[in-house]
């Protein structure tokens, strides 16, 4: 996959939602080894402490745990990935709606649009 | 360390000494095969003819050459040595030079040392190539009888005399190198015009030592070289002005260089 | 931890120019900092005093707790603007001499770059171009485990393709106690690889940040906080 930045925001929020879409979408499965913080960084060509800020972060919030000797590993606790999918789902739509509304449409005229596309 | 800037230095410097002396070398050689022909050219002299004539005259010139190239060997020999001390020390190289784990008194031991074997060498070749020219127009038994006749007057002062000369060599060996290693270093403190910096250091001391040596003449009375006993007062002077001012020349190196250093 | 790299209150004249005032400094370890400024604004300086090449008017500088000095230079791997190499020298003869020189080289590495760059040890340096020059200067001093790595321009004169090399190169060589300063005008090519910043303006400290705090607080990344703090 490839990195992208935007300049608005901090780089190591930007890395945590691009892990955290990885290991949403299932390319990072639960329970499986992540890569170390070095490999990450050099991957995403970003600063090993950035990089390990991300991380933290996302330890923090539980979705990753390390083990001291092992490394860092995604949670097995798949209804917290799901629950966080939901959310990013979420976040997608209203985004989608705000657009909408931009574009003149109201929400039920969003809605009509959208089961015309799907249903076809 | 110092081995290691020796090697580096050694190898820095061969390029440009190689070619001279190689030259040289090859000069000195083609010289005594016309030295050769000069000679036996001379010893029939009941016929000469135009071709005779003009084989000694070519190489008559050509053996003046080789006299020349013999007094450039000197003069490159000092050049290369203050064009290899300028690049690495003073140039962009110094970049290089400077930030290489080591003491800057060691750098310039390395350059003093490199400078003082190439003046070795440069001697050293030079009085074998006189010796080739002569070889073979005296016997060794003649040899004999003028090694008798040096043993028979040979004394005290002639030892001294000896002793004195080579030490005298050794110590304008390393007095000329660090002579310019200071002027360059001298000059490396102006802004701009390094370069005019450097001569100009070169001229002041130049000027220096040469009022040095009036006042030492005044002094000891005396510039006649042979005829005091053993030594003249201005001998043993100069000889002690060349050391001090050698090492004078090293600790005014030393302190540019490593508590002075301003590479742009 | 002790700082790596310490000025404090250092002050450079050149004739009648001051080109560092009064500038205090730490870089501590593990960090990768960017050193930024418009040309002339004395960061070059700021390096070569960290490296002995010039000495300061007035302050002192400590690397890794040692004055300036032949244990220091051993310790600090130094990039200069400059090309401080020999002409006549080939590519692997020069890193004989990095061999000799500095314990902490690490001939393998710096030959196995080379590979990667396709340049070819047997060739001298006079036969290369200026920016295959810049790269071999650079694994020289990346072939290094140094602890503070001093880095003037690394990657001012090449291509793109090859910068991103040199700055992955930059990232994954460089040990993790260590830190390194890079000095560029080129901030966005960096940016992602820093994690603190220096805006140097005219000789002074005009800030020293994190990166992810400049986006924080501005809402921008560092390149457009300099083209606005260094508006002409």
């Amino acid at each position: 996959m490839t990195w992208h930045f935007d300049n608005d925001r901090p780089i190591y929020t930007q890395l945590l939602e691009q892990i955290l879409f990885l290991i949403i979408s299932g390319q990072y499965p639960p329970g499986s080894k992540l890569p170390s913080v070095r490999e990450l960084a050099s991957e995403a060509s970003v600063n090993p402490n950035t990089m390990q800020r991300a991380l933290t972060e996302l330890e923090r919030m539980g979705l990753v745990y390390s083990q001291r000797t092992s490394g860092r590993f995604v949670t097995e606790d798949e209804a917290m990935i799901q629950r966080m999918k939901d959310s990013m789902g979420k976040d997608k739509i209203l985004a989608l709606f705000k657009d909408m509304e931009q574009l003149g449409y109201d929400a039920d005229q969003t809605m009509e649009l959208i089961h015309k596309i799907t249903r076809r | 360390m110092l081995g290691k800037v020796l090697k580096k230095d050694f190898n820095s410097t061969w390029r440009f000494f190689l070619p001279l002396l190689g030259g040289y070398v090859i000069a000195a050689v083609v010289g005594k095969v016309l030295f050769e022909i000069l000679l036996s050219v001379m010893d029939s002299s009941g016929h000469t003819s135009m071709v005779s004539e003009g084989i000694a005259v070519f190489s008559f010139f050509y053996l003046v050459i080789c006299v020349i190239y013999l007094v450039s060997c000197y003069l490159m020999t000092s050049v290369f040595v203050v064009y290899d001390f300028y690049k690495s020390m003073v140039s962009d190289h110094g970049y290089l030079t400077h930030t290489l784990p080591v003491k800057t008194r060691t750098l310039i031991w390395s350059k003093v040392l490199i400078a003082v074997l190439w003046q070795v060498v440069v001697n050293g070749i030079v009085s074998l190539s006189v010796l080739l020219i002569f070889t073979g127009h005296f016997s060794w038994l003649h040899m004999d009888e003028y090694f008798r006749l040096i043993s028979t007057y040979w004394d005290g002062t002639s030892t001294a005399r000896v002793i004195y000369t080579i030490i005298n060599m050794i110590v304008e060996s390393f007095h000329r190198p660090l002579l310019f290693f200071a002027c360059i270093a001298l000059g490396q403190q102006w802004k701009e015009h390094r370069i005019i910096g450097a001569i100009l250091a070169y001229m002041g001391i130049s000027v220096a030592s040469q009022i040095l040596n009036a006042f030492a003449i005044a002094i000891t009375g005396s510039k006649e070289y042979f005829v005091s006993f053993p030594f003249s007062g201005y001998m043993i002077f100069s000889m002690i002005l060349g050391i001090v001012t050698s090492a004078a020349f090293f600790l005014i190196t030393d302190y540019m260089l490593s508590k002075n250093l301003n590479l742009e | 931890m002790n700082p790596l790299l310490t000025y404090s209150n250092v002050t450079k004249q050149f004739g009648s120019l001051q080109a560092l005032k009064d500038v205090s400094l730490t870089i501590e370890p593990g960090h990768i900092v960017g050193l930024l400024g418009p040309n002339g604004s004395g960061k070059t300086t700021l390096l070569k005093i960290a490296c002995g090449l010039l000495k300061p008017s007035s302050g002192t500088v400590s690397v890794c707790g040692l004055p300036v000095g032949p244990q220091s230079k051993l310790r600090v791997s130094y990039l200069p603007d400059k090309n401080y190499l020999s002409e006549w020298m080939k590519v692997s003869q020069i890193i004989d001499l990095f061999h000799d020189f500095y314990s902490n080289f690490d001939r393998n590495k710096a030959y196995e770059m080379l590979g990667r760059l396709d340049i070819s040890p047997k060739q001298k340096l006079k036969t290369l171009s200026k920016g295959t020059r810049e790269k071999v200067q650079l694994i020289l001093v990346m072939s290094r485990s140094a602890d503070l790595y001093l880095l003037d321009e690394p990657i001012g004169g090449v291509d793109p393709a090859a910068r991103d090399y040199i700055l992955r190169t930059i990232l994954t060589n460089y040990n993790e106690q260590g830190s390194i300063l890079i000095s560029t005008h080129l901030i966005s090519d960096v940016e992602k690889v820093l994690d603190q910043i220096i805006f140097l303006k005219n000789g002074l400290v005009a800030l020293q940040s994190s990166v992810d705090d400049v986006r924080a607080q501005y809402q921008k990344s560092v390149d457009e906080l300099f083209r606005e703090v260094f508006q002409c």
